[in-house]
């Protein structure tokens, strides 16, 4: 049994066996969907086409995705869509009680600043 | 990101037309004495078949109608070629329905629905389709400063767009406590069932499993020594005439 652990080897759970291309960067996967939402003439659809994608990944969006997407729903004069990202987010996070939290926090002068309300705030978030 | 429609300024008028590049002619119901090869042009009263599947993206839809207008100039010269074969005979130039028609009548079922769900978050249309002027209203406060909407008209935006929150969408139903209940009740009206079986159905058993009829079957198997090392006869003493203790 003591010499298994000198065979088996645990590898980074966040690494990948790619045979071959780049790995994308968590830094390069932020910046372009931050591009992507930051578009100034983005149209509802596309809005759309990429928040349900981006929830479709296994990962919660970082804040700074977040805000973009929010900040397009602002350009759409989109309020339901706005509070609904904020809880598919939440939704997202599963079990993870502590992500949605901080990214509230996170979010907090925008939300301030475009004046959304969180889910919890109007109530919604219950039954 | 380049516009599609460059690719297609190279082509010639004619092939411009056969990919329907340029406005369409008004469809008429002409029946062919001969075959014609002519260019075709009548892509919105097509049969849906002749067309790509719809896909949800306004760029590439028209693409697919030029995609489509391609298909059907294929199979339009296939099908005279075919014919050509066979003989000379009257047909329709074109596959589209003509003659007064029309376009086919768009079902609901092909239209883009509402769904709630989890991993698409943003269905894609608005759960209200038809705005009464009190929402419509409401809509245009929207197009200003949100922090001016109270929280009873910030609600009533978000169900304007959407049918049911996360929570309201997530909720269990409750219908495993019917699921269980409903296997309890069959599985106890089964029971009944076999009871009643038993004593009204089944004859009586075979004599062999009479008490005294086992008795001798249990002598007959020490008489003839089964199993003696480890199994049966094993565990009976002869001397003594007992089971070993």
């Amino acid at each position: 049994m003591f010499f298994l652990n000198s065979i088996i080897k645990w590898s980074p759970v966040a690494s990948r066996c790619y045979s071959h291309g780049k790995v994308e960067t968590d830094e390069e996967f932020d910046a372009r969907w931050v591009t992507y939402f930051s578009k100034p003439d983005i149209d509802g659809w596309e809005l759309r086409k990429g928040m349900n994608t981006l929830i479709g990944y296994d990962l919660v969006p970082e804040p700074k995705v977040l805000d973009s997407a929010l900040r397009a729903c602002r350009r759409l004069n989109d309020l339901a869509s706005a509070i609904r990202i904020l809880e598919a987010v939440k939704d997202k996070a599963g079990p993870h009680k502590d992500i949605y939290p901080y990214l509230i926090q996170e979010l907090q002068p925008t939300l301030a600043e475009l004046g959304i309300s969180t889910p919890e705030e109007l109530g919604i978030d219950k039954l | 990101m380049q516009e599609p429609h460059d690719v297609f300024e190279k082509y010639s008028p004619e092939l411009r037309l056969l990919l329907a590049l340029e406005p369409e002619p008004e469809c008429r119901g002409t029946e062919a004495d001969s075959p014609r090869t002519g260019p075709a042009h009548c892509l919105s009263s097509c049969p849906w078949f002749f067309l790509p599947p719809a896909t949800h993206s306004r760029r590439s839809w028209d693409i697919s109608q030029r995609v489509g207008a391609f298909y059907n100039t294929l199979g339009l010269m296939l099908a005279t070629r075919a014919f050509s074969l066979i003989g000379k005979r009257a047909i329709s130039t074109s596959v589209c329905v003509r003659g007064g028609h029309g376009v086919a009548k768009v079902e609901d079922y092909t239209l883009p629905a509402y769904f709630d769900r989890r991993e698409t978050p943003l269905p894609d249309i608005a759960y209200v389709q038809t705005l009464t002027p009190e929402q419509k209203a409401l809509k245009e406060k929207e197009k200003g400063s949100w922090a001016a909407l109270s929280n009873a008209e910030k609600v009533a935006l978000y169900h304007l767009s959407f049918k049911q929150s996360f929570a309201e969408m997530n909720q269990g139903t409750g219908e495993w406590k019917s699921v269980v209940g409903g296997i309890m009740f069959f599985v106890g009206l089964t029971g009944l069932v076999v009871l009643w079986q038993r004593k009204y159905v089944y004859g009586p058993v075979p004599h062999t499993l009479d008490p005294e009829y086992k008795q001798q079957e249990l002598q007959r198997m020490l008489d003839m020594r089964m199993n003696p090392v480890e199994g049966f006869s094993a565990k009976w003493d002869y001397e003594n005439k007992q089971w070993k203790k």
